[in-house]
This record gives structure tokens, C-alpha cells and sequence, in this order.
């Protein structure tokens, strides 16, 4: 008995509370959370030359965009992890 | 020392050098009754509950500098990081502004190619005869790899 309490109170005593301070990881704004759209395609009944190039240029605008949001990920990422990287630990 | 963790601060050094000087003047005291006859009964309890107070209590005062130093550090970390998330929120705005104005771009541009389109699909559409192998292979761009 007297070795238990002895261990338990051992025990007690080398056991620690430690305080962890941490950062969440940031949230991302939603639109660069979005994945770019799939490419529209052209019916298969499609005769006229201008729904091509109607298309077509649709098709471009959507690699635009999209374009842009991986460009401005790439921001976002650069500079939290500057924002990060500077936090004194 | 993480028993001092849960006193606060304000309390700390008043607590622990508290106990320490009531530790030392009751094993003291201890001594003391067992050498008193109507005390000595009771001199044993007194002087070793003092001097097991006063074991415990010195090993805490010795904790108490690099716990003060821990406590000042993850409040400074806490600070660091409460500037940092500010900062973060400030980047969104920034970046949030910048999709929206990006976005705007490219559809006044596709709509200006659109209005040119529309200008001149009657006469591309003429001289045009579209080969239906020529929509199945834009189509199959556009579809990309199949995974």
C-alpha cells in the first residue's frame, strides 16, 4: 500500500502540463478554393464557323480566369508563409 | 513545475514565497515544541508536515524565474500571432479585390470578342463549309485526358 501510494504520488509529480501555443492555419479566401470549370464543348450538330469561334473564345476566357486564381494562390501561399516565417518562436 | 502553471501571475511570487516563510517558521516551531513537554506530542506531526511544506515549497521557489521567463515568452508568442492573423485577414481583403477585378477583365474582353464575332458571322459563316471532324476534335481538346 505504501509502495502504491508512493508510485501514484511519483507519478503525479513528473507528470507535466505543458502549454502549447499555436496558429490555425489561415483561411482561404473561397473563390481560390474553387477548381476551374471543365471546357465547354461544341454540340455535334454545329455547322456555323462563328459558334467555333464562339466557343472557342469562351473556352479561353475560362483558362483566363482560371489562370488568374492559380496566380493569385500562388500569392496568397507567398506571403502567409512570409507572415508565418516571422512569428518569433 | 507545471503545479505553479495553474496559480496566476499575480499570485505567484506572493504564494510560493508565502508558503516558503511559513514552512521554515513552522519546522521551527516544530523544533521548538519538541523540547516544550505539554507540546511534544504533537512535535513530530509539526516539525516533519513543516519540513515536507518546506521541501515542496523551496523546490517551487526554485521554478519560479523560469516559469515567469515561459510566461513572458508565450505571451509574446501570443502577440506575434494575434499581429500575424491581422495580417492575414488584411492579405484577404487584398486578394479577394484582386479576383473580383480580374474577373471583370476577362469578361469585358470576351464580351468585346463576342460583338466582333456578331459583326462578322455572316460572312465567315459563308465562305465556311465546317467539317463535322473538325467538332469532334475541338471536343476532344476540350474534354483533356480521361483519368
Amino acid at each position: 500500500m505504501k509502495n502504491l501510494t508512493l508510485l501514484f504520488l511519483l507519478t503525479f509529480a513528473l507528470l507535466g502540463c505543458t502549454t502549447t501555443v499555436t496558429r490555425p492555419f489561415p483561411p482561404v479566401p473561397a473563390e481560390l478554393k474553387e477548381g476551374c470549370p471543365t471546357l465547354t464543348m461544341l454540340p455535334e450538330n454545329t455547322e456555323k464557323l462563328s459558334d467555333v469561334l464562339k466557343n472557342v473564345s469562351g473556352n479561353y476566357a475560362q483558362y483566363h480566369i482560371c489562370k488568374s486564381k492559380m496566380e493569385l494562390w500562388i500569392e496568397w501561399y507567398n506571403t502567409n508563409k512570409k507572415i508565418n516565417d516571422g512569428i518569433k518562436k | 513545475m507545471w503545479m505553479l502553471n495553474l496559480i496566476p501571475d499575480g499570485y505567484l511570487s506572493v504564494l510560493v514565497h508565502g508558503v516558503l516563510v511559513v514552512s521554515i517558521l513552522g519546522t521551527i516551531a516544530g523544533w521548538w515544541m519538541s523540547i516544550l513537554p505539554p507540546f511534544q506530542l504533537y512535535a513530530p506531526f509539526v516539525k516533519y508536515g513543516f519540513l515536507t511544506l518546506l521541501i515542496v515549497s523551496v523546490y517551487l521557489a526554485g521554478g519560479l524565474g523560469p516559469e515567469r521567463a515561459y510566461r513572458e515568452k508565450i505571451a509574446a508568442l501570443e502577440k506575434d500571432i494575434k499581429t500575424a492573423n491581422q495580417r492575414s485577414e488584411k492579405v484577404n481583403t487584398v486578394i479577394e479585390t484582386k479576383i473580383v477585378e480580374k474577373i471583370r477583365k476577362v469578361k469585358d474582353v470576351q464580351i468585346q470578342v463576342v460583338e466582333k464575332i456578331i459583326e462578322v458571322e455572316k460572312t465567315i459563316d459563308a465562305k465556311c463549309d465546317l467539317d463535322p471532324a473538325v467538332i469532334s476534335i475541338l471536343n476532344e481538346a476540350a474534354k483533356g485526358p480521361t483519368e
